[in-house]
């Protein structure tokens, strides 16, 4: 790791004799949670008018940092200085005060309040009787939307405009204040091709002013395409940075992967081959939002992942198959007949079980005991003629949690109270006892340790060597190459490749993963 | 028995209940007289059904403010058709009535996806209105017959009418909430709709059930309220009643968000909300003052069953007495 930060950073310093200097400069920046070191003694130097890209993967500590430069979480070590000066970014206001501006993911706007009053949301202009001054804020409000490209009324509520335009508001109330540097998280995913143009078109007038921006994105063509320089995070440290001239995009996805491998390769017995049945065939699903002609099998007794980032369409597809979301076309197929379901119920009656991104939203009903949570899909069973067969549900559920080894006190306890790791084997263990083929998984081991995360893959393998399918969805490759027999990749709700188990390759499932080489052409072919 | 000391446990109104009858034995003369208490559980018994209806739907994460209209429209039902029907042909418009109103609610909240407190402010507008209008604004006396009075002044086995039917609907409400598919559902949806919908729970159909069961049990207290009145009234009748419900199952303890809580704990809440009256009756205690505690109650409980509140006692119990539960590591997972 050092060896490759260190490479990178000489070709960082012959550049910067070129540049003008740092303005803000970050140093020894550490940031730690419980269990978690978040950052650790992580630098950052940024100059005027650049437009600097940080990458990562999920969990690397791109936010962190950007909260930190935010003024929304205090680091627990380390200096910033603007302008040679030591700062102190204690809240908001003070990182606004510093002109530091930053646009979240989630924008923060409010919907039933026009666009005129989202700009200038907490600081409203007054005239000298100190009322406020509608005809400043409305003609300094003008000046700036316009600039920025947006030609509608200001005195419409924001909620009823696209999110490009919305992502404008916020931009516009950036520029409300001085601003030396914006913070972008994620901007260009929710937006289709035509707004990322016109954004990025924004972003360099915003350049030329001397704004300096930093931009976190996933896709390695923006990167390549607008961005000046690319700070690389990992495990909450800086691995490299580097001008984007000098970098090729192998080398970036090298250095946001590294070497480390933290799950160790394993040979698991596989019962799928190429001539097990089909248990599961999607053709062509489309939606009107997202997903663009999606197709893929799944064999009796496979683990097939679908790689994916957010946004990329990953958690749309398995709600299409369970039959929460109506596809706008395409055909869903299980076992050779059409399998359209109508409903959750539905789909579960068709031997389909679904697991949730959302564990605590929308996966467990956390104030009620483990027991009611194992039996949610399945109560049916236990139900006599008048009464629920309460000695026999307890039993199914002491032994469906002792086959996956759930750790709990009772199974009264409520299951808000176990850990992450134990409430996903509890979700496991309800697909279980609802007696589904077809497991799909989405995201399973978001924010558990790596031990529970082993222990859910045993699980999962074992589910298939005895004849389910599962199909798991995660935006970490290294999990799915451990754990799976087949990967999809998808990138903007398009198949952007697929490697069965012999080929996986890291990178490569990254590259598509990120909408590298063929979305490149998707995207010349859009812009001809 | 571990389930009834755990009950007891999750329970702490009971104790404030049985802490209350102590203080006015000692302190309200008459009061733990046998007369004075079986009156008291007749007074409270309706307000005791309207208040199941509102736990089973509140249960599910909603409110149903029609239920006094619903008891209202219920006595002018039974009293005006007894005077030319048998009563057990009122009863039963009464109890199709409520049924239908309620599943109106329940239609309008699950199908449309609207919210329950202006569906249910609507149709408590709405019913009450029907009421007036049915009864043209003046109490129903007429020849009620006697038999139907017997619904009130009667007694089963030695208790009090109104009190066996309180009881009864309130062990079976208890028994369908905690034993049947449905009840489990109910407490689901309250507690996560997208999970449980997730989960293949018909979360339309099991607020429907609800609101249907509310409607259908306010015409229940509608009923034994005629004949206590012996008379039916739109007007006056079940005025303000879904309030004091409401505030029964707040402080029983039964989360307004849904999902949490016991059906013990609102019967509770009606009966200390009761005695209070009762009490201070006894007392001599000006009626305002009535009002004023009741309130202080109903405050104190919703402090009570604060969450911060509470997570801030049990940490301060955890720091003095670590509970080996789960590994320490596991946990943080």
């Amino acid at each position: 790791m050092a060896k490759s930060a260190g490479s990178q950073d000489t070709h960082a310093t012959d550049a910067r004799r070129e540049r003008p200097g740092a303005f803000l400069t970050m140093a020894e920046i550490s940031k730690s949670y419980p269990g978690v070191q978040a950052l650790s003694r992580v630098a950052l130097e940024v100059r005027p008018g650049e437009i600097l890209s940080l990458v990562g993967e999920n969990g690397a500590g791109k936010s962190t940092m950007m909260k930190v430069l935010a003024g929304a979480i205090t680091p627990d070590g380390g200096e910033i200085r603007l302008d040679g000066r030591v700062i102190e970014l204690s809240d908001t206001a003070a990182a606004h005060a510093h002109g530091i501006s930053t646009i979240y993911q989630e924008l923060m706007l409010i919907p039933h309040l026009s666009v005129l009053e989202n700009i200038f949301l907490g600081m409203l202009l007054r005239n000298r009787w100190a009322a406020l001054d509608w005809k400043a804020m409305r003609s300094k409000a003008a000046v700036i939307m316009a600039e920025l490209g947006y030609h509608g009324s200001l005195d419409v509520h924001v909620g009823k405009l696209s999110v490009a335009k919305q992502q404008l508001v916020e931009i516009g109330k950036a520029m409300t204040r001085p601003c030396r540097l914006l913070i972008m998280d994620e901007p260009t995913a929710p937006l289709n091709r035509q707004e990322v143009e016109h954004f990025f078109e924004i972003v360099r007038k915003l350049q030329k002013a001397g704004t300096a921006i930093i931009f976190i994105t996933h896709h390695l063509n923006e990167i390549f395409e607008v961005c000046d320089r690319v700070v690389v995070l990992r495990d909450g440290h800086l691995v490299g940075e580097s001008e984007v001239a000098d970098l090729t995009e192998a080398r970036l996805v090298e250095m946001m992967l590294g070497k480390k491998l933290s799950l160790e390769k394993r040979d698991w017995d596989t019962k799928a081959s190429a001539d097990s049945g089909v248990v599961l065939q999607v053709d062509g699903l489309t939606t009107s939002a997202l997903l663009k002609n999606v197709s893929f099998q799944l064999r009796r007794g496979e683990v097939l992942g679908l790689a994916g980032l957010m946004g990329s369409g990953r958690t749309e597809i398995l709600r299409a198959i369970f039959g929460v979301d109506k596809p706008f076309s395409g055909a869903i197929r299980s076992q050779g007949r059409l399998a359209m379901f109508s409903g959750p119920s539905k789909a579960l009656a068709g031997g389909i079980g679904l697991g949730p991104e959302d564990r605590k939203a929308d996966g467990l009903v956390l104030s009620m005991p483990v027991r009611h949570n194992v039996t949610l899909s399945s109560l049916r069973r236990y139900s006599g003629l008048f009464a629920l067969r309460r000695r026999a549900e307890t039993a199914a559920v002491m032994d469906v949690c002792k086959r996956l080894q759930v750790k709990y006190s009772s199974t009264e306890v409520p299951v808000g109270k176990l850990s992450g790791g134990n409430q996903q084997k509890v979700i496991l263990a309800r697909l279980l006892d609802a007696k589904v083929d077809i497991f799909l998984l989405d995201e399973p081991t978001r924010g558990i340790d790596i031990g529970a995360k082993e222990a859910i893959f045993e699980l999962i393998r074992e589910l298939a060597a005895k004849g389910a399918s599962v199909v798991i969805v995660s935006s970490v490759i290294e999990e799915l190459i451990y754990v799976c027999d087949r990967i999809v990749c998808l990138n903007l709700g398009r198949v952007t490749g697929e490697q069965t188990r012999e080929e996986f390759d890291v990178s490569s499932i990254m590259i598509n993963v990120m909408g590298g080489q063929r979305d490149a052409h998707h995207q010349a072919e859009a812009r001809i | 028995m571990a389930r009834m000391r755990s009950l007891l446990l999750e329970q702490p109104i009971i104790f404030v209940l049985i802490a209350l009858i102590a203080a006015f034995a000692v302190f309200a003369d008459g009061f733990a007289d046998a007369s004075n208490i079986s009156n008291v559980l007749r007074q409270t018994s309706m307000l005791g059904i309207v208040a199941i209806g509102m736990s089973i739907v509140v249960l599910t994460g909603g409110i149903d403010l029609s239920v006094g209209s619903v008891v209202a429209l219920s006595t002018v039902l039974v009293a005006g058709l007894a005077n030319s029907y048998p009563p057990i042909i009122g009863i039963n418009v009464a109890l199709v009535a409520g049924a239908l109103i309620g599943f109106a609610n329940g239609v309008l909240i699950a199908g449309l996806g609207l919210q329950p407190i202006i569906v249910t402010v609507s149709s408590m507008a709405m019913v009450r209105g029907l009421a007036m209008w049915i009864s043209e604004s003046r109490p129903i006396f007429g020849t009620l017959p006697k038999d139907l009075f017997l619904l009130f002044d009667g007694r089963f086995l030695g208790i009090p009418l109104p009190v066996f039917i309180f009881a009864a609907l309130a062990l079976c409400a208890m028994f369908f909430l905690g034993n049947t598919r449905t009840g489990r559902a109910i407490y689901e949806v309250g507690g996560n709709e997208e999970a449980a919908s997730l989960a293949g729970i018909r979360v339309g159909a099991t607020k429907v059930v609800a609101y249907t069961l509310c409607g259908f049990l306010a015409s229940i207290a509608g009923i034994v309220l005629t004949a206590r009145m012996q008379s039916g009234d739109g007007v006056r009748t079940g005025m303000g009643w879904e309030l004091d419900a409401i505030a029964a199952v707040a402080v029983g303890g039964i989360s307004l968000a849904g999902g949490r809580g016991h059906l013990i704990g609102a019967i509770c809440g009606v009966l200390i909300i009761g005695l209070l009256a009762n009490a201070f009756n006894l007392m001599g205690i000006n009626p305002y003052w009535q009002r004023i505690v009741v309130g202080l109650v109903l405050a104190g409980a919703v402090i009570a069953y604060n969450e911060r509140l509470r997570a801030w006692f049990s940490r301060a119990r955890i720091t003095a007495a670590p509970t080996p539960e789960l590994p320490r590591a596991d946990r943080a997972g």
